[in-house]
């Protein structure tokens, strides 16, 4: 699991670079706004309103290069199986590795990685959020923040756009969808890596992308639709990791 | 002790193994011969549990292959099994994590023997260097049994050669070696037992101390047991005659 561990430094790495890019550009944008507010008044005598809060976040397009990463995230547990797992005949290897689980610590060390870094980075966005507030708060005038900024920031929905959920339990196929999302990406090695037994690997796929169509375009209202698709699609992958003939 | 019972394999209308039933037994270095086709591969996998026979069982000390004692049968392919993106450094770090008895020792000393680089990827070695290196691999991980299946398909004679005898020093008493091959005039001398398959079939096995008692090249015994025509090329020639 070395290269997952490479990755995660990768990762943090990555997140570290966006944060300081987003903070800095924020901190730009607020100073920018700042003194065009103070040579306004300088030269009309009046106060100028400072845009909105969720103006400026969606000017910084904050939450576009979250969700490529989050694409990227998803994709790469798929090449780092095949790389270790499956990748040419390395399967030889893996195939004789001791302990009943341990082929099994290697799957769930590929989707682990993903979920784990969508979570982090839900974590991460809202960090921002905080900071880029209150970055907002201490450099723009206090005379030229609209009333009610922080309602208004509410109503633009951007905690939703973090977090799209408004109770609890909608977590639930969030998490499901992401391991949805993970496992295609491994389902498609696995047909690659064994074609003549891909049929049940074909039927994965086609379930998951029907639970997160369904879920995402709300043509089953369901709660459970993601999580059951989900589950059907991870106990595929593991059937073929340990049953199916892949030699 | 490492045992096959009337091992039966079918790929569609072909029979890859007909009840084969063989032992081995620690300390043996056995020559698997015959020719393209003749169930080596098969049988070295079946072994593996890498494919499942029709019918028959293999078992090691009594059980079953499985995962509480499936290191401890090494496989040097000319497939290869190691991982291309990673060096030979990281393969150590990653055998040791994996196989309790990974022999580190014998893992450096082959490396230097051979003369491998340590921090390139193995992608990029050349044919023989990735034989080599699969070769190592399969002779550190601390198993009992070790199978290669053509492992030096590539290599030059001089190469080959001195591997041989590094290997008969290197091998422990406990350890038995099973090499599928086609070069017997080169592992005649070598190995203690031949075991001959043909057309999926065990048409032989024979330590190479019986041979000498009947006094008997293993080149002469692979002849009678394969029913070989000599008579076949002076037949084809004749009938060719300008």
């Amino acid at each position: 699991m070395g290269k997952i561990k490479k990755l995660e430094q990768v990762k943090y790495k990555v997140f570290l670079v966006l944060i300081i890019f987003q903070v800095t550009i924020s901190l730009l944008s607020f100073l920018a706004i700042k003194s065009e507010i103070h040579s306004q008044k300088e030269k009309f005598g009046t106060v100028m309103t400072a845009p909105s809060l969720a103006d400026i976040i969606n000017y910084l397009r904050l939450f576009n290069i979250f969700y490529i990463i989050i694409g990227l995230l998803t994709i790469l547990p798929g090449i780092f199986l095949y790389q270790y797992f499956l990748g040419s005949k390395s399967i030889y290897t893996m195939l004789r590795l001791p302990g009943k689980y341990s082929r099994l610590k290697f799957y769930i060390g590929q989707v682990r990685f993903s979920i784990k870094g969508i979570l982090e980075l839900w974590f991460i966005q809202l960090l921002l959020l905080f900071v880029v507030y209150l970055l907002y708060i201490l450099i723009i005038q206090r005379e030229s923040i609209i009333e009610n900024h922080w309602y208004r920031f509410w109503e633009a929905n951007y905690i939703s756009m973090i977090y799209p959920f408004t109770r609890l339990w909608d977590f639930i196929p969030l998490v499901f969808m992401e391991v949805l999302l993970a496992n295609i990406s491994i389902l498609l090695v696995l047909i690659e890596r064994s074609r003549k037994r891909s049929i049940l690997a074909v039927i994965g796929i086609i379930l998951s992308v029907a639970g997160i169509y369904s879920y995402s375009t709300g043509l089953l209202h369901s709660l459970w639709i993601v999580p059951v698709t989900g589950i059907l699609s991870v106990a595929i992958s593991v059937f073929y990791i340990y049953k199916v003939e892949i030699v | 002790m490492l045992k096959c019972e009337n091992i039966y394999k079918k790929y569609g209308s072909v029979v890859a193994l007909d009840d084969v039933s063989l032992e081995f037994r620690p300390g043996e270095i056995v020559g698997l011969l015959g020719e393209n086709g003749a169930g080596k591969t098969t049988l070295m996998k079946t072994i593996l549990s890498y494919i499942r026979p029709n019918k028959g069982r293999v078992t090691l000390d009594g059980e079953k292959i499985g995962p509480n004692n499936i290191d401890r049968i090494a496989f040097a392919t000319s497939e290869h099994s190691f991982f291309g993106g990673l060096d030979a450094l990281e393969h150590k770090a990653f055998y040791h994590m994996q196989f309790e008895r990974f022999n580190e020792k014998r893992f450096d000393s082959l490396l230097e023997f051979f003369e491998l680089p340590k921090k390139t990827k193995i992608k990029n070695f050349s044919t023989g260097q990735k034989n080599q290196f699969e070769v190592i691999l399969a002779l550190s991980q601390g198993a009992d049994y070790i199978l290669m299946d053509e492992p030096f398909a590539g290599n030059d004679i001089f190469n080959r050669e001195d591997f041989y005898k590094v290997l008969l020093g290197i091998l422990d008493d406990n350890e038995c070696l099973i090499l599928s091959t086609h070069l017997i005039e080169e592992i005649k001398n070598f190995i203690s037992r031949a075991v001959l398959l043909h057309k999926g079939q065990l048409i032989g096995d024979v330590t190479t101390l019986e041979l000498d008692d009947k006094n008997i090249d293993l080149m002469e015994y692979m002849r009678k047991q394969y029913s070989y025509r000599s008579d076949r090329v002076i037949e084809t020639l004749m009938k060719n005659e300008k």
